[in-house]
């Protein structure tokens, strides 16, 4: 079996967390803050508020991703929107706020010399949004628009309908980002009503990365966040789904290639096997990639990753003019990864490539607050700051064990030319 | 915003080198080896690794009708398996080896990867040989083909691609190629010798940047880089002095195209303008950058008049410092129900960029801030920031960048309103417009996409 490491394909969300300094946590005043120093001019702050899809009703899509950007655009009481758009300019504070599947988050960037100008707009967006009506509408329209670009994206789309297929009736079939009419009927009151329900101490937390005093941090934490009312909190579990071979799902798009898809099941975050299974995912892209593209030229891009979500997932993907040929590429190379496995040599070539991604990811302040927080979220920040030492612990028995575990059925998805996509049917598992 | 390297520093002196290294940032270190190779290292000790970064000076301004697309293919058959490791992909691996890619654009084509900074000596022997094979496997060059051809397909998949390739045959007239990066059709008639050919004008370390950066050691570095390359031969030619560039005839004229796409779920606008470059108007190429970031505020006037009224819901200009000839570039995302009224909006705000109301001394001091802050950005991912370096030297200079904030900080209200003037009102444009069937239908945009009489 060809033995491949890619660069691009490893590169899947969740890294190692080291770097320049040790990452610490504490607490201000009931609030969880994870403080990672930096010794760059870059300072990146994130408030999370937990939950994602699971804190609406599929019929407001997108109200929490709504809120959070508008909070960050639509006036506060502090600074009318033209004022905080004024300031955010004159000192290059970047500040805006999202949602999806997991969390949501309000975030700001900017250098050091101009953090306490970006505090004050980030603990205004947080605390006392305004939601004027006319920059709402404004902004609905844009969310709209830029939402119909994105999704003209076909990896985009592939993506949304991956997971809308393998999670179906579950809340992570809910697109985050919302539908035009329901993002249409969502009022100035609607937003300040739910920006009220994100103010909770223990929904929330924060992560800092840069060049910052700790004790400077406390403090401006406490004083700009306090008053956060603290009530209970219970995050919703969504289970994992069951998957089979037979579940294909088209849609037709006008294209000069197709794209393929494949999501498979995946070990919880904090799982024991969920290391060593990123492992395998790794050489099974390795392997997708040198044979689909390299050996067959079927496919520019083709590999594997993992979405390390609180429900995490796998998936298989190539672009393709034979979606046949593809499919039936993606399962061989599988089916041979779980008949033959690693070995030794093979997965230290994995693991050093994956100490230098990580590295690479800690890079940008912003990077580091991610990884942060998408740890954070999937199980606790610890587990994303020694993934360099549990990588390093992995052995082959492990890989190829938690390979055949976990992966059984698969949940097809295909976007692809009208013409090409008829008949699709789903190969052999 | 960038420029190109000039020629002395392909020759340069023991006295000019010290020259040019002194205006250097005290992390970043310059030196030529005897066969031309500029070898540039940056030291940041953030986090153990080492990217190194290899650029030639070409890319699609060098193309031919018939090579459109061989440099993107040339670049990328260094990524094949070669005399000293047969299992390229595998022995990256081995070396701990990630973000290995290739890059081709306007000016320059580049190949690079970050790895752990303990294994940098294997990593220059690892580039070098890339470097020195001589493509002979017709196969693996089929192969690549195919890649590329794929890689194409995927292009146009997006409904942004008809805009880019209708603007540039509507731009650069009948030299279109020597702004595009790849011809399919180019690619798929692709031999051995016809890369051959290409590689033998360009790919030589007298038109090369080597960059080496990251938790590394500048002497050290030029040791080792001394020892690995010093026996890559150079050309005794300049390549742009034996195969001159030929100059874009200018616009005469507005011209404006409609672009269809059942892919484009929102319309589009895009009105370029042929810009400064760093050979012919330096000085306005740093304007050209001051005035992109004041027109961007949201505070602007353009940015009132198109998004803050609801015409819009983006409005970007900008420019793209080039070596010859730069696109000034202004992309509108209009509101669908108004395009006509956008496409009004748009030109009468073009006519009157040169107004002395347009912009104030605060949006000029704040766009001057706001490039200074980017520059800091681009600092902060080394393994990132290879690129921009790679990007100023083959588009302008290395001591380009380093005068650049400078420059920019020189830039007075009175050099903005003259750039204006050069460049942009009433000057020839070509503006396009995308969008699907179901739409043109519904706007019927040939009866106000044109220009005024």
């Amino acid at each position: 079996m060809k033995k491949i490491i890619t660069a691009i394909f490893l590169v899947v969300n969740i890294s190692t967390l080291r770097a320049q300094t040790e990452t610490q946590s504490f607490y201000a005043d009931g609030i969880k803050v994870i403080f990672k120093p930096t010794t760059k001019k870059v300072i990146n702050v994130r408030m999370y508020f937990r939950g994602g899809v699971t804190n609406y009703p599929s019929n407001q899509a997108g109200i929490e991703n709504l809120t959070l950007d508008a909070a960050t655009k639509c006036g506060t009481k502090k600074y009318g929107a033209a004022a905080f758009r004024d300031t955010s300019d004159k000192y290059g504070i970047l500040i805006y706020g999202k949602s999806t599947y997991d969390y949501g988050f309000i975030e700001v960037n900017c250098i050091s010399e101009y953090l306490n100008k970006g505090w004050d707009l980030f603990a205004e967006s947080v605390n006392n949004p305004t939601f004027e009506e006319s920059e709402l509408k404004l902004l609905k329209d844009k969310k709209i628009s830029s939402y119909q670009s994105y999704e003209a994206d076909p990896y985009n789309r592939l993506e949304e309908l991956q997971i809308q297929n393998a999670f179906k009736n579950t809340s992570y079939a809910t697109n985050p980002f919302g539908t035009e009419d329901a993002l249409k009927g969502l009022s100035s009151e609607d937003l300040k009503n739910y920006h009220k329900t994100l103010l909770n101490k223990n929904k929330i937390f924060i992560v800092v990365v840069g060049n910052v005093d700790r004790q400077e941090l406390f403090e401006k934490i406490l004083l700009a966040f306090g008053n956060i009312p603290s009530q209970p909190y219970n995050p919703v579990d969504i289970p994992q789904p069951v998957l089979n071979n037979t579940r294909v799902l088209t849609e037709g798009r006008d294209l000069k290639i197709n794209y393929v898809g494949a999501v498979m099941n995946c070990p919880a975050f904090i799982s024991p096997e969920y290391v060593p299974f990123r492992m395998g995912v790794s050489g099974l892209s390795g392997n997708i990639y040198h044979y689909l593209r390299t050996e067959l030229n079927m496919s520019y891009n083709a590999g594997a990753l993992t979405n390390p979500l609180r429900t995490p997932y796998a998936s298989m993907y190539a672009t393709t003019n034979d979606i046949a040929g593809a499919m039936e590429g993606l399962v061989k190379k599988l089916k041979s990864i779980k008949s033959e496995g690693l070995d030794d040599e093979w997965l230290q070539h994995i693991k050093n490539t994956y100490l230098t991604t990580s590295f690479i990811n800690d890079q940008s302040a912003s990077a580091i607050t991610a990884n942060l927080g998408d740890a954070e979220v999937a199980g606790g920040w610890q587990y994303g700051e020694h993934l360099t030492k549990l990588v390093q612990m992995v052995t082959v028995e492990q890989v190829n064990n938690a390979l055949n575990f976990y992966i059984g059925g698969l949940s097809w998805t295909v976007l692809g030319n009208p013409d090409a996509i008829q008949g699709v049917k789903a190969p052999a598992n | 915003m960038f420029k190109r390297i000039f020629l002395f520093l392909l020759f340069i002196s023991p006295l000019s080198l010290l020259q040019a290294q002194s205006k250097l940032p005290g992390n970043i270190f310059l030196r030529t080896l005897p066969n031309g190779l500029d070898v540039l290292v940056v030291e940041d000790n953030s986090v153990p690794l080492a990217t190194i970064n290899i650029s030639f000076k070409t890319g699609s301004i060098t193309n031919t009708q018939n090579t459109c697309g061989l440099n993107s293919l040339c670049i990328g058959m260094l990524m094949k398996n070669n005399k000293d490791y047969s299992d390229f992909f595998y022995n990256a691996g081995g070396l701990g080896i990630q973000h290995m890619n290739t890059l081709s654009s306007e000016e320059s084509v580049n190949f690079y990867f970050t790895l752990p900074s303990l294994n940098l000596s294997e990593g220059l022997k690892f580039m070098n040989s890339a470097l020195r094979n001589k493509a002979t496997d017709t196969v693996e060059l089929e192969k690549s083909k195919n890649i590329m051809v794929n890689q194409l397909l995927e292009k146009a998949s997006n409904p942004s691609y008809a805009m880019y390739n209708a603007m540039l045959n509507h731009l650069w007239g009948d030299l279109y190629y020597r702004k595009r990066t790849s011809d399919p059709v180019v690619v798929k008639s692709a031999t051995i010798a016809s890369l051959d050919s290409l590689k033998n004008k360009y790919y030589y370390p007298n038109n090369a940047l080597l960059i080496i950066a990251g938790d590394v050691e500048h002497d050290n570095v030029f040791a080792l880089a001394e020892k690995v390359y010093s026996d890559w031969n150079s050309s005794n030619f300049d390549p742009f002095q034996q195969w001159p560039i030929p100059e874009f005839k200018p616009l005469f004229k507005p011209d404006y195209f409609i672009v269809e796409s059942p892919l484009a779920r929102m319309p589009s606008i895009t009105i370029e303008w042929q810009g400064p470059d760093t050979r012919t108007d330096v000085a306005s190429t740093y304007t050209a950058d001051v005035f992109s970031y004041i027109v961007n505020q949201r505070s602007s006037k353009l940015n009132e008049a198109l998004v803050q009224s609801g015409l819009a819901y983006s409005a970007t200009i900008g420019y793209l410092t080039l070596k010859h000839v730069g696109p000034i570039s202004l992309i509108i995302t209009p509101n669908p129900e108004k395009i006509k009224e956008c496409m009004e909006e748009v030109k009468r705000q073009l006519q009157i960029m040169d107004r002395d109301d347009y912009f104030n001394v605060a949006q000029i001091e704040t766009a001057k801030r706001m490039l200074n802050i980017k520059k800091i950005r681009e600092e902060e991912i080394t393994s990132d920031f290879v690129h921009v370096l790679s990007f100023w030297w083959a588009s302008a200079s290395l001591n380009y960048f380093n005068g650049y904030n400078d420059k920019l900080n020189k830039v007075s209200k009175a050099d903005l309103k003259n750039y204006v003037t050069k460049y942009i009102k009433n000057k020839p444009y070509c503006a396009g417009l995308l969008m699907s069937p179901d739409l043109k239908e519904k706007v019927n945009p040939d009866t106000f996409f044109k220009p005024n009489n």
